[in-house]
C-alpha cells in the first residue's frame, strides 16, 4: 500500500531526534518560528522601479516566504489598483529560472566558459584589479562607470557611490532617453515641470505629440479616457499609427522630425486668426513679440503643409481647435526628441502653449516630465573618496571625476588615453542591446581588462563581460521611488528573501568595501556594513517629508502618498529661468550655440545611398531591454519584426514573412518583414529590445548622432535615435 | 527497475539501503559542489555507483567504465556543467523540480512548497548559503537519502515497523517529487552531447526509483 506525505506525518514526527546521526550538506533543522508562518499571507508595499512613466505602486503577496501574486495598490489615485502587461508578469520574472544566481566569471571574455565563483572570490578579484589599476596609473581614473536606468531605485545611486568610494573615476555621464527635451524646456521655464497627469482629465483638447502612452503609461489613459467622455478631443500626432493613435479622434501622420514646422505652421493660423492669448503671453514671457515676428514673416501654411505632410486644412483644423478649445493640454513624447533638431522642436511647441495661454492652467500644459519629487539625501551614492585620492585636476588643487558621454560611450572611451579606461563596472544598464553603433561598444569593451556587470538576466552585455553580480529584483530589497510623471512617492519593501545569492547595489557596495579595506586599509570609504532599512531610511530628509506629509519613511508602509504640490505646473507664474519669466528669447540657449527663438531648424534628411528611416521606438511588451526575455513575453511575441509600407515593400519585393537585411555605413540587422499601413512609405520600424536567444539588435545600425540639446541640464546631448538612415534588401 | 530489500526470509538487506543512499548522496554532491568540484565529486559518484552495481548484482555497466575513464579535471566539464544547470546563461537544464512539474515552468511553486512541507515534517529546512529554492535537486537527492538512511538506522535497531514506515516515506516522497528527475535527464539528453553528464543521467534514471520489498515478511 503506497503512503502519501500526509499519511507520513505520525510515523516520522516520533522518530526525528536521531537525524542528527546523518551527513547533511543541505538540510538543516528547521526553524520552528519560519515553519508556523506557513499559512500566514503577508502583504507588502512595493514599487516598479523601471524607467518607466507610471512607476507603479504595487502590492506584493508572500505567502511562506513565495511572492505569489503582484498587483497595482489602489492607494494611488494614478495607478488605481491596476499594474500594465509587464507589472503582472513579475512572479514570472523574480521566479524565472533565467535568473542569474550566482557570481560568475568568463575565461576569456565572451568564450561561454563560465565558472561559478564566490561572492567572496569575486570581491577580491575586483578589489585587487581596481588596486593594481591605481598604483599602475596613479589614480583610480582607468575604472570606468555606465549606470543608468535599469532599476531607478533611490539606493540605487550606491552605484555611483560604490565609484565614488574608490576614488575619482571615469563616468558615463548624460541620458539616452529624454535629455534634448529637458533642455528644451529647461531653456524657457527654468525646469521641467508637468502638470499631475491625473490632471489631464480636466482638459477640453488633449494633443498627444508622439506619445504612445498606450503602450509606455497606460495609467494615464484612464485619465484621457475621462476628458473624452466630458467631450474632450484627443489628437495623436505621430509618424506611426500606434495604438494609442487608433484610440484618437484624429490621428495625423507626420514626418518625422518635422514637428517644430507643423507647431510653426498652427502658430502662424493663430497669430493670423487673433487667436493669440496676448495677455498671457505677453505677462509672462520675454521675447514673445520678437518670435511672432518671426513666425509672421518666415511661415506659411503651404510650407508647413510641405514640410510635415500633413494637408493644409488639417493644420488650420489642428491649430483653431487647439487655440480656441481651452484648457488644451499637450503630452510631448520622449521619441520627437530624439532628433538632431529634436530640442528645437520641443521649444516650438512651448511656444505654442505659450501663445494660447494653455500654460500655467489645469487641464492644460505642455507636459513633458518634471522632477519635483526627487529631493532626497541620495545618501547611498554620496560618499567621500578615500583620502590622497587624484582624479582630473581642477582649481586650487582639486580633483574630479572624468565624464564620458554615455551617448557615445564606446568612441570616447576608447579614445581617452590619460589614463586610459581598463575597467568597466556596468549596472542597471545594457550598453551592448542598447547603445548605438553595437560593433563599436563590443570593440571597446574587448579592449579592457576587467568588465563587471549586475544584473538579473544574461542579456548581452553579461555576454562580454569577466566578471557577472548576481542582483536582487525588487521585491527582494528595500527602496523609495518617485515617477518622472506622476506625483506620487512610494515605499518598497523587502517582500521575499533575496533569492539563490543575489545581492543590491549597496549591499554589493559594502562587499567590496571589506575587501578593498581587508587588502589595502583605507582604500574604500563605503561603509561594510548595514541594514537594508536603515539605507533607505537615510535617504528622506525634511523637505520630502514635508511634501509627502509625512513624519517618518514608515508612513510610506500605510501606502505611497501624493506630493502636496500644485497639480498645475507653472501656476503660480514664477518660472525658474534667468529671467523669471517663460525665455521665448533665450539668451542661455543662444550661448550654449543654439537659436536664441523657437525658430525652425533643418531636420536630418535621408541620404541617395541610405534613403529609409529606421525607426527604434519603445516596443509593448517591454522597456528596453527587460522583460522581452520572459517566458509569458517570448510566447505572445516570440520574434522580432520590421514594419514596412507594402508599396516600400513592393519596390524591393519584400512580401509578408520575408527576412528583410538593414544596412548602413556602421551595420546591419536582419529582421523579419511584417507588412503595414500603420508607417509611411519612407519609414520603416522595429521596436528596441532583447530577445531571449536572439541576435536582434537595431542598435547596429543606429549611429551616435548627438541630439541637439541635453548639455545644459543632463551635462551631455542626447542622441538622435531617430536621425538614422539605410537601405534595405531581401534578405 | 523494481529494487527488493528482502532476502528470502523477509530480512531488510541493510547494504542495499546503504549503497542506494549512497547513491543519492554522491548524486546530491555533485550538484551541491557544483562544476568547479567534479574532481572531487565525480570519483565519489563512480564509487557509490560502483557498489550499489554489486549490491543489486548487476553487471558494471558501460557507464561505470566510460565515467572510470573520463578526465574529471577537464576544464571543459565545468563549463558544461555550467551551461547546463547554472548559467548566468539561462540553462536549458534547470535543475529544480517545479520547472518540470508545474504547468509555469518556473520556481517556488505549489510543488516546491509541497518539497518544502515534506522537509518541516521532518523538522528540516534548507540551511545552504544560497537561498535555493527547496526543490533544487541536491537538497532533494539529499532529503531522500535521509529518509533511506533513517530506514536503515532503524533496521539496525531491528524495529522493522518504523523502518517500513521511512521506507514508505522515501516512495512517496518519490511518487510525488522525485519522479521529475526522469524528466530532467530526458531534457538532459537533448541538451548535451558531453559523455560525462550523459552518464550522470543514466545514472539517476538507474538509481533513483522507488523501492521495493516485501512487507509481509517484515511483520
Amino acid at each position: 500500500m503506497k503512503i502519501t506525505r500526509r499519511q507520513f506525518i505520525g510515523t516520522a514526527a516520533a522518530v526525528t531526534a536521531s537525524a542528527g546521526l546523518f551527513s547533511f550538506n543541505m538540510l538543516g533543522k528547521a526553524d520552528k518560528a519560519v515553519a508556523d508562518t506557513e499559512s500566514k499571507v503577508q502583504i507588502f508595499r512595493n514599487v516598479c522601479p523601471r524607467n518607466c512613466y507610471d512607476t507603479c505602486a504595487q502590492i506584493s503577496y508572500v505567502e511562506d516566504g513565495v511572492l505569489k501574486k503582484v498587483e497595482g495598490d489602489p492607494k494611488s489615485t494614478y495607478t488605481n489598483g491596476k499594474l500594465c502587461l509587464k507589472g503582472y508578469n513579475y512572479t514570472r520574472r523574480v521566479y524565472s529560472p533565467d535568473r542569474i544566481k550566482y557570481p560568475m566569471k568568463q575565461v576569456p571574455r565572451g568564450s561561454g566558459n563560465w565558472e561559478r565563483i564566490s561572492w567572496d572570490e569575486a570581491m577580491n578579484t575586483i578589489a585587487e584589479k581596481i588596486l593594481e589599476l591605481k598604483k599602475r596609473y596613479g589614480s583610480t581614473l582607468p575604472i570606468c562607470m555606465n549606470k543608468y536606468s535599469g532599476n531607478f531605485g533611490i539606493t540605487h545611486y550606491g552605484i555611483e557611490g560604490t565609484m565614488s568610494s574608490i576614488g575619482y573615476t571615469t563616468r558615463a555621464v548624460g541620458t539616452p532617453c529624454w535629455p534634448a527635451g529637458i533642455d528644451a524646456q529647461t531653456y524657457d521655464f527654468g525646469t521641467i515641470i508637468n502638470n499631475d497627469p491625473e490632471d489631464l482629465a480636466n482638459s477640453n483638447y488633449i494633443i498627444l505629440w508622439g506619445s504612445n502612452c498606450a503602450w509606455t503609461g497606460i495609467h494615464s489613459l484612464p485619465f484621457i479616457m475621462k476628458a473624452r467622455e466630458r467631450g474632450a478631443k484627443i489628437v495623436a500626432i505621430d509618424p506611426i499609427l500606434t495604438s494609442t493613435a487608433s484610440k484618437a479622434d484624429l490621428y495625423i501622420q507626420i514626418k518625422p522630425s518635422t514637428d517644430g514646422a507643423l507647431a510653426l505652421g498652427m502658430a502662424k493660423y493663430i497669430l493670423d486668426n487673433d487667436l493669440v492669448d496676448w495677455e498671457y503671453a505677453t505677462a509672462n514671457s520675454i521675447g514673445f513679440e520678437e518670435w511672432v515676428d518671426y513666425v509672421r514673416k518666415n511661415i506659411t501654411l503651404d510650407w508647413a503643409a510641405e514640410k510635415t505632410g500633413v494637408p493644409k486644412d488639417v493644420i488650420i483644423q489642428l491649430a483653431r481647435e487647439y487655440a480656441t478649445t481651452k484648457p488644451a493640454a499637450i503630452w510631448v513624447g520622449y521619441g520627437m526628441q530624439r532628433h538632431t533638431n529634436g530640442g528645437q522642436n520641443v521649444r516650438i511647441i512651448d511656444a505654442l502653449g505659450v501663445m494660447t495661454g494653455n500654460v500655467g492652467k489645469s487641464g492644460g500644459g505642455v507636459n513633458y516630465a518634471h522632477l519635483e519629487t526627487w529631493g532626497f539625501n541620495y545618501h547611498a551614492m554620496s560618499m567621500p573618496v578615500p583620502e590622497g585620492s587624484v582624479g582630473v585636476p581642477g582649481p586650487n588643487g582639486t580633483y574630479s571625476d572624468r565624464a564620458v558621454n554615455m551617448n557615445n560611450f564606446a568612441a570616447e572611451v576608447q579614445a581617452l588615453t590619460d589614463p586610459p579606461v581598463k575597467m568597466l563596472w556596468i549596472a542597471a544598464r545594457n550598453p551592448v542591446s542598447q547603445d548605438p553603433d553595437t560593433n563599436d561598444i563590443i570593440k571597446m569593451f574587448n579592449s579592457m581588462e576587467l568588465v563587471v556587470t549586475v544584473d538579473s538576466f544574461f542579456n548581452k552585455t553579461v555576454e562580454l563581460s569577466d566578471i557577472v553580480l548576481p542582483a536582487t529584483t525588487h521585491f527582494e530589497d528595500w527602496d523609495v521611488m518617485a515617477s518622472y510623471w506622476h506625483y506620487w512617492v512610494g515605499i518598497n519593501q523587502r517582500a521575499i528573501e533575496p533569492m539563490y545569492e543575489a545581492k543590491s547595489d549597496v549591499e554589493i557596495a559594502m562587499a567590496l568595501s571589506k575587501a578593498m579595506n581587508a587588502l589595502e586599509p583605507g582604500s574604500c570609504t563605503y561603509p561594510t556594513e548595514g541594514d537594508p532599512e536603515e539605507w533607505v531610511a537615510k535617504e528622506f530628509n525634511d523637505g520630502i517629508h514635508s511634501m509627502l506629509g509625512i513624519s517618518s519613511y514608515k508612513d510610506l508602509l500605510d501606502g505611497p502618498r501624493k506630493a502636496k504640490i500644485s497639480p498645475v505646473a507653472w501656476a503660480d507664474g514664477q518660472f525658474r529661468t534667468p529671467s523669471g519669466k517663460i525665455e521665448i528669447r533665450c539668451e542661455r540657449a543662444a550661448q550654449n550655440g543654439l537659436p536664441a527663438l523657437p525658430v525652425w531648424v533643418e531636420e536630418l534628411k535621408t541620404s541617395a545611398q541610405y534613403p529609409i528611416r529606421f525607426m527604434t521606438p519603445h516596443p509593448q511588451h517591454g522597456i528596453h531591454s527587460q522583460f522581452q526575455n520572459l517566458d509569458w513575453m517570448m510566447a505572445a511575441n516570440p520574434e522580432p519584426v520590421v514594419e514596412i509600407h507594402p508599396e516600400l515593400a513592393a519596390q524591393y519585393g519584400i512580401g509578408e514573412g520575408d527576412m528583410v537585411r538593414i544596412y548602413n555605413d556602421l551595420g546591419e540587422v536582419k529582421i523579419k518583414a511584417h507588412l503595414t499601413r500603420t508607417t509611411s512609405p519612407d519609414v520603416i520600424v522595429s521596436y528596441e529590445a532583447w530577445y531571449k536567444d536572439s541576435p536582434f539588435n537595431v542598435n547596429y545600425t543606429v549611429k551616435a548622432i548627438p541630439a541637439d540639446m541635453g548639455k545644459l541640464a543632463t551635462g551631455m546631448d542626447g542622441i538622435a535615435f531617430h536621425d538614422n538612415f539605410v537601405a534595405i534588401e531581401k534578405a | 527497475m523494481a529494487v527488493l530489500l528482502c532476502l528470502p526470509d523477509g530480512a531488510l538487506r541493510i547494504e542495499r539501503l546503504q549503497s542506494r543512499l549512497e547513491i543519492l548522496l554522491a548524486l546530491s554532491r555533485i550538484f551541491v559542489a557544483g562544476g568547479e568540484n567534479l574532481v572531487y565529486t565525480l570519483p565519489e559518484l563512480e564509487r557509490a555507483y560502483s557498489r550499489w552495481l554489486k549490491e543489486e548484482e548487476e553487471s558494471e555497466g558501460k557507464e561505470l567504465q566510460s565515467l572510470l575513464q573520463a578526465d574529471y579535471g577537464r576544464k571543459d566539464l565545468v563549463y558544461e556543467f555550467n551551461r547546463l544547470f547554472v548559467g548566468p546563461k539561462a540553462p536549458p537544464v534547470p535543475p529544480y523540480e517545479s520547472v518540470y512539474l508545474s504547468k509555469d515552468r518556473l520556481v517556488m511553486q505549489e510543488s516546491t512548497l509541497d518539497v518544502r512541507r515534506w522537509y518541516r515534517q521532518e523538522e528540516l529546512m534548507p540551511v545552504s548559503r544560497s537561498n535555493e529554492p527547496d526543490d533544487f535537486i541536491a537538497t532533494e537527492l539529499e532529503f531522500g537519502a535521509y529518509l533511506l538512511a533513517r530506514a536503515a538506522d532503524y533496521v539496525k535497531e531491528q524495529q522493522r515497523g518504523k523502518a517500513i514506515a521511512f521506507l514508505d516515506a522515501y516512495n512517496a516522497f518519490y511518487d510525488e517529487h522525485l519522479v521529475w528527475l526522469e524528466e530532467f535527464v530526458r531534457c538532459l539528453k537533448k541538451a548535451t552531447q558531453e559523455k560525462v553528464f550523459l552518464i550522470i543521467g543514466t545514472i539517476i534514471l538507474k538509481t533513483v526509483r522507488p523501492i521495493e520489498y516485501q512487507k509481509g515478511g517484515l511483520t
